[in-house]
């Protein structure tokens, strides 16, 4: 087991946002069972705001972690906010990452992202609101 | 090519003097081990087969790696389904319980064990190794203890597992 800082520990062992969101208004799927870390970002947008975010996760603690923070780090943010969620960011937010995991890092914002451009593609096809 | 490091003697090709106490403790190790390796062999194979028949009759899709009885006396490895090896090890570690996931010689890989894909499985099963190993100061409450957390404890990575809210959804999926 890497040695963990407390931060991704905390998170790891109380998860926040975990879970899924009835009729999303984005999803972003990320990962594959390969590489070890699959995320599902569900997001639910209001006034260009992240009025809810939720996610899912298979992987490592550091994975879960990453998931956590990223989730509670874009609640409420504007769209514009949101995409300035990067890797290195989570990655200093959770208190350090062990090297070889920071790859899980770059996949919680990636997921973020791709909820994000799900929801303004199905806006750009005249969805709803 | 010397085969020790060390002073310059045998023209520092081997250097170093045998560690005689050490060179008779582990004799003496190896005496007291095959005195006892029978008593040894019991204890261990009741407690790996108490968990053999506990653990996947409490815990769904939950799968034995390798033979149920031409094993390791002391070994039970497992996959979980659905969830990664890391996490399930992590809680168990709050609970006081220590296992392994994957193989040791290359847990710093992050990858799938290269054995269990060699085998066969599939790489998100792979990824959901479990191994348990007894030693002679383990009894059957420790076995009965592992039955009891285990369960929550896989449930509650699942609850968070795309994978599985996938399979739950279809019926199937997943690995």
């Amino acid at each position: 087991m890497p040695i963990y800082s407390e931060k991704v520990m905390e998170h790891f062992m109380n998860p926040r946002n975990v879970g899924e969101i009835e009729n999303p208004d984005g999803v972003g799927e990320i990962g594959n069972p390969v590489c070890g870390d699959m995320m599902t970002f569900y997001i639910k947008v209001k006034d260009n705001r992240l009025e809810d975010v939720k996610f899912k996760t298979f992987g490592c603690g550091a994975a879960i972690a990453v998931s956590s923070m990223v989730s509670e780090m874009a609640m409420g943010k504007t769209l514009d906010e949101a995409r300035e969620i990067t890797p290195k960011r989570v990655a200093d937010e959770l208190e350090g990452l062990p090297k070889n995991k920071f790859h899980c890092s770059n996949l919680g914002a990636q997921a973020l992202n791709k909820a994000i451009d799900d929801y303004l593609e199905k806006q750009a096809k005249g969805g709803k609101k | 090519m010397p085969l020790l490091d060390g002073g310059v003697q045998e023209g520092g090709r081997r250097a170093g003097t045998e560690n005689i106490p050490a060179i008779a403790g582990l004799g003496k190790a190896a005496e007291l081990a095959r005195e006892n390796m029978a008593a040894r062999v019991k204890h261990l194979s009741r407690l790996r087969n108490r968990l053999l028949a506990g653990l996947p009759a409490r815990i769904e899709h939950m799968v034995l790696t390798g033979h149920p009885e031409n094993r390791l006396p002391g070994n039970a490895s497992f996959c979980v389904e659905f969830i990664e090896g890391e996490g399930m090890l992590m809680l168990l570690n709050s609970q006081g319980v220590a296992v392994t996931s994957g193989s040791a010689c290359t847990s710093r890989a992050l990858k799938a064990s290269h054995v269990l894909l060699a085998m066969g499985l599939p790489h998100a099963l792979a990824q959901g190794s479990v191994l348990f190993t007894f030693g002679i100061d383990n009894s059957e409450e420790d076995v009965d203890y592992v039955i009891e957390v285990m369960p929550p404890i896989v449930e509650r990575l699942r609850q968070m597992s795309p994978l599985y809210a996938k399979f739950s959804k279809k019926g199937k999926g997943g690995a």
